[in-house]
């Protein structure tokens, strides 16, 4: 081993953020992704939230509650979740829900960096039952090798 | 020879922790090749911690310099 690194994270990628939701089971038809923010169904109707990425509650489990957002603002996306859920007696949507979330977010957020330096990753879980993802430079190289002979033949 | 570097990235269930080890590597090339992970995660570090191989690599440049 050579070096090891402990950080936080923040999320920035909307297409981990979308896979992170259907890993957590959000069906994909409950999920809206717009170029705007658009306007959150709240029940506290006197503050208006808006988002880019929407799952719509009354969709998803047929309830007559807020929906949940994540606005781009400044590069991160920031979560709107009504207080009454976040924290709250519901099933969905708590702060274990969210926090379980963020971490798939994170694992489909390295898993597509991987792709870009052309390592192929697997995923396991670690003795403490955390997900870890193993990449090796090896294959990366192999990758890269192989892309270039494709391009060749196909040129 | 064998190619044996590899990073493995392991994510705390809270969704901020995520730890990051490298094997396989001497010398800066750990930190070097292997920042793109923080920089996809947008990640900022909070502890650092090197290992016998880094520090041996880094004595051994030191001592050189001193030699030379």
């Amino acid at each position: 081993m050579s070096h090891t690194l402990e950080f936080e994270t923040t999320i920035t990628n909307q297409d981990a953020l979308v896979r992170a939701l259907k890993r957590m089971g959000v069906p994909e038809s409950c999920i809206e992704i717009h170029e705007t923010a658009t306007r959150l169904n709240t029940y506290h109707t006197e503050e208006h939230k808006y988002a880019h990425v929407i799952v719509r509650r009354r969709v998803f489990n047929n309830r007559h509650s807020s929906d949940i957002g994540w606005e781009l603002v400044d590069g991160v996306f920031k979560a709107h979740v009504d207080d009454f859920e976040y924290g709250g007696s519901s099933i969905h949507f708590n702060k274990e829900w969210q926090q379980k979330l963020y971490t798939y977010c994170n694992v489909e957020t390295m898993k597509a960096e991987f792709g870009k330096q052309h390592m192929e990753c697997t995923e396991t879980v670690d003795k403490q039952g955390r997900i870890q993802l193993r990449a090796k430079f090896a294959k990366a190289q192999e990758n890269k090798n192989r892309a270039k002979t494709y391009t060749k033949v196909q040129v | 020879m064998e190619d044996t570097r590899e990073v493995v990235v392991t994510f705390d269930w809270d969704g901020k922790g995520v730890h990051k080890e490298t094997f396989g590597f001497v010398g800066k090339a750990c930190t070097d090749e292997t920042k793109f992970v923080e920089e996809a995660l947008k990640g900022s570090t909070q502890k650092r911690r090197f290992k016998a191989e880094y520090l041996n690599a880094k004595q051994h440049t030191v001592a050189q310099r001193v030699h030379a």
